[in-house]
């Protein structure tokens, strides 16, 4: 299997990364028009990045362990110079003149970018069924979805048309992707990673994270982009150390706590019992597994509804037609110009929740929508804080169901918004959560696991997931894209 | 949410919408906020609101001015510029 560590094996004996890469690119040119998971493939950047890679390892450079490495990146991450689209008709044409942080210190590193990987329009989705390019299909059936937003990412890593991806998470954008598609996401601390250079969603939620095919791979990209950022008023000034020397750890007499609010009535039987499965396993491997309660659960999606478009609402304002992306060509006026290059080119998902923040921030509605749920947020947090004192991570589902039809949510938004309900409360309380695969449906359809932790605490749930992927093993099944 | 209302808030976010579009919102909008609602039933007279999930201090600089190269690249990704203006339809 092609992950970070096999190919830096591959690279130390002699495989050059402009072989490897060129691997990637013709294996892209054959699936990518059966999963679409691509919309700008960065053949001729991919090529001269890797061609830096072998002059930096023959002359003797100090390399690093993404050096030569094909990745791919989420179309929400600025690349200068290469087209940025965030998968919006608005930003269809738009080629950014800078790098974003993140990006920056992965080409720093020596990373080979692949490409732009399709998403869920300006992050907003669960399916990978709003982009402006088309839907992403899941490698493991081309007729279902391999959710979102980070659709694209997820199926990319899957059908390893990249050995690893980027995703963002605001609501589960990388975690649900990730358990969807029987692959590994990273959602980290909220302020772990910088911002600058992610084009923004809802800023109190958003986070870059990796999307691998192992635990091991996650731990090493997010080793090479976290950090204290200047440029991002919200990074936190914490160390950021070599998360994968953590993973030498295993789990005995780790405190895992399963939370009874997300092992409902009405669930998918076969991920119940999955996860019922993966407690015996972990308690096999020395964990104490306990019930435990997160009372306000139930009021995460929609606190999550109402806070995500608020901020959705202003950070979108930017897109007006004036200093970049899409303008209409018939304003006669300068309003005309605003109301008609947005409603040309914001796709209906985007337009639906851009009115739903406006609306709840809105004179005389702000205090009954907005304001109350900000409460109900720090209620959800202080769930976590409390339930992260009696033991070290929690256990849950990742998502309610596993990989839905292409169509079948696309009626009913809300429908689709429940996708979300095991994620968004990570991301309300700030706290990191990694997805790993736990099994597969009869169907041949991946189960997810979520672990979740305390803030900072990456290198528990890195340990947790570590220890249970080395031994349950799932990793070893990947999909073959017919 | 009433029609009207629809109709305000989308002028208020910039976007402009059909008669049919309007209808179609509206229902969607409306469903959406009778589900959020259901934070009614909690109690938060007593919780004070987050904004940020994390408790952090703002990151300090001095305020110094640094020179920026790009302004040629910047204008050039604009829709229609003037030299180094924007160039957009008059107000009114």
């Amino acid at each position: 299997m092609n992950t970070i560590r096999e190919c830096q094996k591959k690279l130390e004996s002699g495989l050059t990364s402009v072989q490897l890469t060129e691997d990637y690119l013709n294996r892209i040119e054959q699936l990518n028009p059966k999963i679409n998971a691509y919309i700008t493939i960065c053949r001729e950047e991919a090529l001269e990045m890797a061609r830096k890679a072998d002059l930096r390892r023959k002359s003797g450079k100090a390399l690093t362990a993404l050096t030569g490495i094909p990745i791919a990146l989420k179309d929400a991450l600025i690349t200068k110079g290469i087209r940025t689209t965030a998968a919006s008709k608005i930003l269809a044409n738009h080629r950014p003149v800078y790098n974003g942080t993140v990006v920056q210190k992965l080409i720093d590193a020596g990373a080979v970018i692949l490409g732009k990987l399709n998403m869920d329009e300006f992050a907003m989705g669960s399916s990978n069924e709003n982009s402006a390019f088309g839907p992403v299909c899941n490698p493991w059936n081309i007729n279902c979805t391999p959710g979102g937003s980070s659709g694209g990412s997820a199926a990319a890593v899957s059908a390893d048309l990249c050995v690893a991806a980027l995703g963002s998470d605001t609501g589960g954008s990388i975690r649900q992707p990730a358990a969807l598609t029987g692959i590994v996401g990273l959602k980290p601390t909220y302020g772990r990673v910088s911002r600058y250079g992610l084009i923004a969603f809802a800023s109190s939620l958003d986070q870059i994270g990796p999307m691998t095919k192992t635990v091991e791979d996650a731990a090493i990209m997010l080793s090479h982009f976290a950090g204290f950022d200047p440029k991002d008023s919200t990074s936190l000034q914490e160390e950021s150390p070599d998360f994968s020397t953590f993973l030498k750890e295993d789990v005995s007499a780790l405190r895992l706590g399963f939370p009874r609010e997300y092992f409902t009535d009405g669930m998918d039987s076969e991920i119940v019992t999955a996860l019922k499965a993966a407690r015996k396993k972990f308690e096999d491997l020395g964990a104490i597994c306990t019930d435990i309660s997160l009372p306000h659960t139930e009021y995460a999606v929609p606190c999550y509804y109402i806070v995500a478009p608020a901020e959705a609402c202003s950070n979108l304002a930017r897109y007006d037609g004036v200093r970049y992306g899409y303008r209409s060509q018939d304003a006669k006026v300068l309003k005309e110009m605003y109301d008609q290059s947005r409603s040309e080119a914001f796709g209906d998902e985007v337009k639906l929740r851009i009115m739903i923040g406006t609306y709840v921030l809105s004179s005389g509605y702000y205090d009954a929508y907005y304001k109350k749920a900000q409460s109900a947020r720090t209620l959800i947090k202080q769930d976590f804080e409390r339930a992260l004192e009696e033991v070290d991570a929690i256990i849950t589902p990742t998502s309610p169901t596993v990989a839905f039809r292409l169509h079948e949510k696309t009626d009913d938004p809300l429908k689709m918004y429940l996708s979300d309900i095991f994620t968004v409360p990570a991301n309300l309380a700030g706290i990191p959560g990694i997805s790993i695969p736990c099994g597969f449906t009869k169907s041949g359809l991946p189960i997810g696991m979520q672990v979740l932790g305390r803030c900072l605490d990456e290198k528990t749930i890195l340990r947790v997931a570590h220890t249970y992927e080395r031994d349950a093993k799932w990793y070893q099944h990947q999909p073959v894209v017919g | 949410m009433k029609r009207e209302l629809t109709k305000k808030i989308a002028e208020l976010a910039k976007i402009q919408l059909s008669e049919e579009a309007l209808d179609r919102f509206t229902e969607k909008v409306t469903h959406i906020i009778h589900y959020v609602e259901k934070l009614n039933a909690l109690d938060c007279s007593h919780v004070e609101p987050t904004a940020h999930a994390m408790d952090t201090n703002a990151f300090i600089r001095r305020d110094e001015v640094v020179a920026f190269q790009d302004t040629e690249h910047i204008i050039h990704e604009a829709p229609l510029h003037e030299s180094n203006l924007f160039k957009v339809p008059k107000v009114i």
